[in-house]
């Protein structure tokens, strides 16, 4: 139960308000369980908390960016398990390395489709 | 034989004559040629001719053959005896070449004698107990003859007497007293005469005349006369010697010489023999001498130099010596003398050679270039050179053959040195040694030199060549520092090129960033808007309310994208340098309204008001009024992002002479730590309280920054968190002087414009005055009172003041005799402009010029010109020296300049900002901010740095002087190089300053021609 539970559970972490918005807008329509953060501290307190199955994670954030949060979850047990999706603008090869470094599971490129985010997160969750 | 009768008389006769003739023939034989000899020799044929024919006239039987011996044979030696006795007598006294014509007639006479007595009046004959004699009774002739005969002898005898009395020569006085007995002897022989005349006396006559030639030839054997002719054998070598040989008889007259002395001289032997000695050797005085020393009983003189004297006018230089012909037998009595002279031509040619070729070294040992000289073996100096006496400051006449070598060397090294020497003179094989001591020139200096010592082959004489190091060792270390400079130039470069090599990886590492931004800040809001639009297309179900939600973000979001593409490429265009700035006047109080007016109605939303304050008489900006318009509203619209409540402010003022502006908040303020990074690009401060609030594209300030910068403005804020904050920027003020869009020349021409202060209190007035001044260039300031024109000219220090009389509080005389009594603002000239007319009372009270209202505007100009003209160039002098800056201030005073001090860096520094400066003097060396620092400071300040700069120093350090002209100072000149020389510098700076001024301006000029 608490397995389903999490599983549809989806953090996501930008401080662009438009962009949580609408992301926001179009996983709640396909049923998922969203909670967002607008810094970094933020989205660190919101995964432990919430334990989402996915977190879609900005780079430039105030307070502590995205590679930060990335790798603190990543180095705790019990969050080393979040599905980490991160959301980039810069789109230059040398972020993907740094991302992969600290333990990021995906990539998306600003600017995205959020139909590709559904199935994208449909394709890791199930719907 | 029949016919002749011999008996003793007539054999005595005939033996006799053959006797006579062979003594004749022998002294003949001998030298013929000498007059003495022969005249001798024909005496003795005359003898015998006589003798023998007497003898065979004794002899003969017959009468007939009697006569004719006598008047052919024997009366021919009759005929001539007395003549060849007057030649003989006229030889042996010398008296030959006068008594020539003599000799001459009495042979003639002798002659016709003879053919007289066997033509027209031959001698009779008579027997006598003898035999046959002649008889001279018979003939005419007879008397005659005898008569004739005895004048002959008795001035023979005469002859010879008169010399033997006015010879000097004893000798020679002896020699002719013999012969005159000899010719007495012989005369004794004529009393046969008397014979003939019939009276018959015993015959002697023939032995009288062979006793004559007896004695005769003594006298001449053995007393001189011959002596001067050599035996054969002598004559030989006598003529084979190479040298001159000449006999010189008592009287100097030349006796003998020999062939060679002939050849050079170029007579013949009859021509010159017999001449006096002078004709051949002109030193008469050193013959004499010579001669004397002879007398006094020298054996002989050798060894003089003289020369011998030519037919042909030529000297011949000899070395001769004389020795005496001594008397033979008789001991010591002189009777000649031998010259003996040797032919020293070549002798002399070959001194002249080695004269030359003592001439050639002495001039190579003068001209090596190097400093020599000789030594003696105990070293004392010989011989110098010009650079010998150069290097060890004495004279040749004080060392050559006076001063020991010694005297030049340190007592330090005279030990080393005189080892060395020792070394030296033992060392056989003369091997130069070349060595380094320190030596002492006349001052007491001590020099530096490498010695180089040989001694001279074949002498114990050294020969020195000395080299100064000093010069060497100077030019060593200046070699070695040009090379330390060189390394710390290529050093520096290395460093410089380093650091640029880092500047440019840092602006590529900054481009990089730059573009890596741009994307991220352009995907952002494309995010949102494609997000949105996919969403409105998805899902078409929704209600209204939130379609409308999402259309209005992807409308904000595009603008967001628009500004932000718009800003992107304003700042990239700002940045190449590719933008266009239409420059041109504006008044900052019109783009400030503007700018308010457009961002107002936010304002309005906000409930925030905008307050304007704008100071009077703001000058005119020269610039694009688009980019000062989007300073203006960057700023104002930061400001109200960030402003919750309370107001804004804007305005702007003069300050200095820059034109500062400001917008002020009452917002959240900007903590320290982040107000530097508010102009960077993308650096945004924002936070998601302000969530709500259009999101800025974080460039704004950066493009403010690029703008005012532009400008050489200053842009900054001032601000504490949540206290608001202020943004500040400065625009040096840019009045309607130059319309010139070169941007260089309108900085230098704000920073360089001349002050003008106005006071009246007529604001029309006022008003006019600015306009016309500002337009004619000045920058203008006003008073409206008194005490505030003094107050201004304190503050301001302006450039001229124009003046009028009556105005309230103080009036125009009393500002300016307050003025012209205060030493700090004498300086100002002053311009009076009143409707009073009292010029006598404002120039005496100081002004420079005094003009009446109503103005005539182009009368005013050219005397604001005249006096600012005639200003006097203000100079500050930076040291801490007194006496130098005491010396220094009076002789620039001197010279027309009005001298500002300051006694160290930070005082400069204040005095710079002080006062308007036409040139600094800044001496390097002073306690605190020394001079490098201050240079440093002034080329950094953007109001100070077109100050000319004169740096000064004790000592020229070369590198300095490269660091100080690098920095930016006109010229690097030594306190040594005196006052008159930094006058020149001072000059010449400021000539070059209005120089490049002047040429700027006709630049503009022409620019604005062409436009």
């Amino acid at each position: 139960m608490t397995n389903t539970n999490t599983n549809r559970r989806i953090l996501i972490a930008d401080d662009e308000p438009y962009i949580l918005r609408s992301l926001s807008f179009v996983l709640q329509k396909e049923g998922f369980e969203i909670e967002t953060a607008c810094d970094g501290e933020e989205a660190l307190e919101k995964a432990r908390q919430f334990r989402p199955k996915i977190l879609f994670l900005d780079i430039m954030m105030p307070l502590e960016d995205g590679y930060e949060v990335c790798e603190k979850l990543k180095s705790a047990p019990d969050t080393k398990d979040i599905y980490i999706i991160m959301l980039t603008a810069k789109g230059q090869i040398i972020d993907k390395k740094r991302g992969l470094e600290v333990g990021t599971d995906e990539y998306i490129t600003k600017p995205f489709s959020p139909r590709e985010i559904v199935d994208k997160v449909k394709g890791i969750i199930g719907s | 034989m029949a016919s002749y009768q011999f008996n003793f008389t007539s054999l005595a006769s005939i033996i006799s004559a053959v006797v006579i003739l062979l003594l004749g023939l022998h002294i003949f034989l001998q030298g013929w040629k000498k007059k003495e000899n022969l005249s001798f020799f024909i005496a003795t044929v005359t003898a015998f001719l006589w003798l023998f024919g007497t003898g065979m006239v004794l002899s003969s039987k017959d009468s007939t053959l009697a006569l004719l011996w006598y008047n052919r044979f024997s009366f021919l030696g009759v005929s001539f005896i007395s003549t060849s006795v007057y030649f003989l007598s006229a030889t042996l006294t010398e008296q030959l070449s006068k008594q020539k014509r003599g000799v001459i007639s009495a042979f003639l006479i002798s002659a016709i004698f003879y053919l007289l007595a066997n033509t027209i009046s031959p001698f009779g004959i008579q027997l006598t107990r003898w035999g046959h004699h002649p008889l001279y009774s018979s003939s005419v002739i007879s008397l005659p003859y005898v008569l004739y005969f005895s004048l002959i002898m008795i001035y023979s005898f005469y002859l010879l007497f008169r010399s033997i009395k006015s010879s000097t020569n004893s000798l020679k006085r002896k020699q002719l007293k013999i012969f005159a007995l000899a010719l007495l002897v012989a005369v004794t022989g004529s009393s046969d005469f008397l014979l003939h005349f019939g009276y018959n006396i015993y015959p002697f006559g023939y032995l009288s005349i062979l006793f004559f030639t007896l004695i005769t030839l003594y006298a001449m054997r053995y007393h001189g006369f011959l002596v001067l002719e050599p035996a054969m054998a002598y004559q030989t070598i006598f003529q084979s010697i190479h040298n001159f040989v000449v006999g010189i008889d008592l009287q100097d007259k030349i006796g003998f010489i020999n062939n060679p002395a002939l050849d050079i001289l170029g007579y013949k032997e009859k021509e010159i023999v017999g001449k006096p000695i002078e004709t051949i050797f002109p030193e008469e005085e050193k013959f004499n001498q010579l001669k004397e020393k002879i007398r006094q009983g020298e054996p002989s003189v050798r060894g003089e130099e003289s020369y011998l004297f030519t037919k042909y006018q030529e000297k011949i230089p000899v070395w001769f010596n004389i020795s005496p012909i001594l008397e033979k037998g008789m001991g010591k009595e002189i009777f000649g003398l031998v010259l003996s002279a040797q032919d020293i031509a070549l002798l002399k040619e070959k001194e002249e050679e080695l004269v030359k070729s003592e001439e050639k070294y002495r001039t190579t040992f003068e001209n090596t270039g190097t400093a020599m000289a000789i030594l003696e073996e105990d070293t004392t100096i010989s011989l110098v050179n010009t650079q010998f006496e150069k290097l060890s400051g004495y004279s040749k006449e004080e060392m050559e053959g006076k001063m020991k070598w010694t005297t030049l060397i340190h007592p330090d090294d005279l030990e080393k040195m005189r080892e060395y020497n020792k070394k030296r003179q033992e060392t056989s094989n003369n091997t130069p040694t070349q060595y380094e001591f320190k030596g002492i020139d006349k001052k007491g200096n001590i020099i530096n030199i490498l010695i180089n010592a040989n001694l001279i082959p074949g002498t114990r004489k050294t020969i020195v060549s000395l080299i100064d190091l000093t010069e060497k060792i100077r030019l060593q270390e200046q070699l070695k520092e040009y090379s330390q400079k060189l390394e710390k130039k290529v050093e520096e470069r290395t460093r410089e090129l380093l650091a640029i090599n880092e500047e440019l990886k840092k602006a590529n590492q900054v481009k990089n960033d730059f573009l890596a931004n741009v994307s991220h800040e352009l995907r952002t809001p494309l995010t949102s808007i494609r997000s949105f639009s996919e969403i409105l297309l998805h899902y078409k179900e929704e209600d209204k309310a939130t379609q409308e939600e999402f259309l209005e973000i992807i409308n904000k979001e595009s603008e967001r994208l628009t500004r932000l593409i718009n800003d992107i490429l304003d700042i990239s265009k700002i940045e190449s340098g590719k933008i266009e700035w239409n420059d041109e006047f504006l008044s900052v109080g019109e783009i400030i309204s503007t700018a308010v007016n457009s961002v107002l109605p936010l304002a309005e939303k906000q409930a925030i008001p905008i307050k304007k304050e704008l100071a009077p008489f703001l000058p005119f900006v020269f610039a694009d009024k688009d980019r000062l318009l989007q300073v203006f509203t960057n700023l104002l619209s930061n400001s109200l992002k960030f402003t919750e409540k309370g107001e804004i402010r804007i305005g702007a003022k003069i300050v200095g002479d820059n034109l500062l502006c400001y917008v002020s908040d009452t917002g959240m303020g900007i903590p320290v730590k982040d107000q530097k990074k508010l102009f960077r690009r993308f650096e945004q401060i924002e936070d998601n309280k302000l969530l709500s609030k259009p999101k800025g594209t974080g460039l704004g300030l950066a493009i403010c920054k690029e703008i005012v910068e532009h400008y050489q403005g200053k842009i900054w804020v001032e601000s504490e968190a949540g206290k608001g904050a202020t943004f500040y920027f400065t625009l040096p003020s840019i009045l309607m002087k130059k319309k010139t869009s070169l941007e260089e020349e309108r900085t230098i021409s704000s920073l360089e414009k001349k002050v003008i202060l106005i006071a009246d209190d007529e604001p029309s007035i006022r008003r006019y005055l600015y306009f016309e001044l500002s337009k004619a260039g000045y920058k203008v300031i006003e008073a409206t009172n008194g005490q505030e024109t003094i107050q201004q000219v304190k503050e301001r220090k302006p450039d001229l003041l124009l003046l009028d009389i009556l105005m309230p509080i103080l009036d125009g005389y009393d500002v300016l005799r307050e003025l012209k009594t205060n030493p700090e603002l004498s300086y100002l000239p002053v311009i009076i402009l009143s409707i009073l007319e009292d010029k006598e009372k404002g120039l005496q009270l100081g002004a420079n010029a005094y003009l009446n209202k109503p103005l005539e505007k182009e009368q005013l100009l050219a005397k604001i010109s005249e006096v600012l003209e005639k200003e006097e160039k203000k100079i500050l002098l930076v040291d801490d020296e007194e006496s130098f800056v005491k010396a220094t201030r009076f002789f620039l005073k001197k010279n027309g300049y009005e001298v500002y001090v300051a006694s160290n860096g930070e005082d400069a520094l204040e005095v710079c900002r002080e006062r308007k400066l036409d040139l600094i003097i800044l001496d390097i060396l002073m306690p605190e901010k020394d001079g490098m620092e201050t240079l440093k400071t002034l080329k950094k300040d953007p109001l100070l740095q077109k100050i000319p700069v004169i740096m000064l120093t004790g000592n020229a350090i070369e590198n300095r002087r490269t660091k100080c002209l690098s920095l930016g100072a006109e010229q690097y000149l030594t306190k040594k190089e005196g006052l008159n020389f930094l006058l020149e510098k001072i000059r010449e700076t400021l000539k070059n300053k209005n120089q490049a001024e002047f040429i700027k301006n006709k630049k503009y000029e022409l620019w604005e021609g062409e436009k």
